[in-house]
């Protein structure tokens, strides 16, 4: 398990480096490996921009089949109002293209989001191999 | 921090970049792109990525407003060198970068636009590559 703090801008570096090679220890392909980098990328800087920092929780995850890298992000920023719309693809309340959120959790096999306004976010995905 | 090099030939602006991409660097890079263009009115800048190991929702939108951008002051960006996981990570998160041309490497690319390159030869090496082909057909280079 790695802890991964999100407070300035080169952590989102860290954070997508620290998975990828998580990723590669795993043998995932190299397909794979950029998926699960470019989706931790998102997440992170969304941690950094919106949720005004937080961290990452990586660790290997297994079942009795297969083996995969799991991330957890927590913010304690001002969480999001509509899911629903912070979801949909181009949507955004900053200069982004509004692709972080839906094109992370397309790269990613499970991706679960919870967050309260005032209280902040906490965003867990899976990537299997 | 160490710089991206942009080198210029002619009309074209070749830039290389060699290290990962933080925003801001990225950032920095397409001002230098956009200054660099502004002072020598070059016609095509390509840009190599086959070092970046990922393009983001944010590198992405790096590049496709420096095309467009450049696009105002009539010069064209052609990416070079996308890797493949990359070009299909892209697909699969629904991001178009619009506005951008991509080539497999920086010939490919100036050639799309037009553009040929030509190996400057001595004397000694364009005999010895004459000798070389002679009788055999020359090289097919595709129709487009
Ligand atoms: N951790 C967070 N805390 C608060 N709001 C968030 C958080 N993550 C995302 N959001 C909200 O959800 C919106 C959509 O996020 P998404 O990552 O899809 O797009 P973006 O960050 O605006 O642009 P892009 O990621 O394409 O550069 C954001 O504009 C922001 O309003
Ligand atoms: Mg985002």
């Amino acid at each position: 398990m790695e802890m991964i703090e999100i407070h300035i801008e080169s952590d989102i570096v860290r954070a997508r480096q620290a998975a990828r090679s998580l990723a590669e220890s795993l043998g995932f392909s190299i397909l794979s490996k950029t998926r699960v980098a470019t989706a931790v990328s998102e997440l992170a800087r969304n941690t950094f921009t919106y949720g005004g920092g937080g961290s990452m929780k990586l660790e290997k995850i297994s079942d009795r089949t297969r083996v995969g890298v799991h991330c957890i992000f927590v913010d304690k920023g001002p969480g999001i109002e509509d899911i629903v719309k912070a979801m949909t693809p181009g949507y955004t309340t900053g200069k982004g293209l509004g692709f972080g959120l839906s094109g992370s959790k397309r790269l990613m096999d499970d991706f679960k989001i919870e967050s309260e306004v005032g209280n902040g976010t906490r965003i867990e995905v899976i990537k299997w191999k | 921090m160490e710089q991206i090099p942009i080198l210029k030939i002619g009309p074209v602006l070749i830039v290389t970049i060699q290290t990962e991409l933080h925003d801001r660097k990225a950032e920095e890079l397409q001002e230098a792109i956009l200054r660099r263009i502004q002072k020598t009115g070059a016609s095509v800048v390509t840009v190599d990525i086959t070092a970046l190991e990922i393009v983001d929702s944010f590198i992405g939108r790096v590049l496709s407003e420096t095309a467009r951008m450049a696009k105002i002051m009539d010069t064209r960006v052609v990416l070079v060198g996308m890797r493949p996981a990359v070009t299909i990570t892209l697909l699969e998160m629904g991001l178009e970068l619009e506005g951008i041309d991509s080539a497999i490497d920086i010939e490919d690319g100036l050639k799309k636009l037009g553009f040929e390159l030509r190996k400057i030869e001595s004397p000694e090496t364009r005999s010895e590559r004459e000798t070389m082909l002679a009788g055999e057909e020359a090289p097919d280079y595709g129709d487009d």
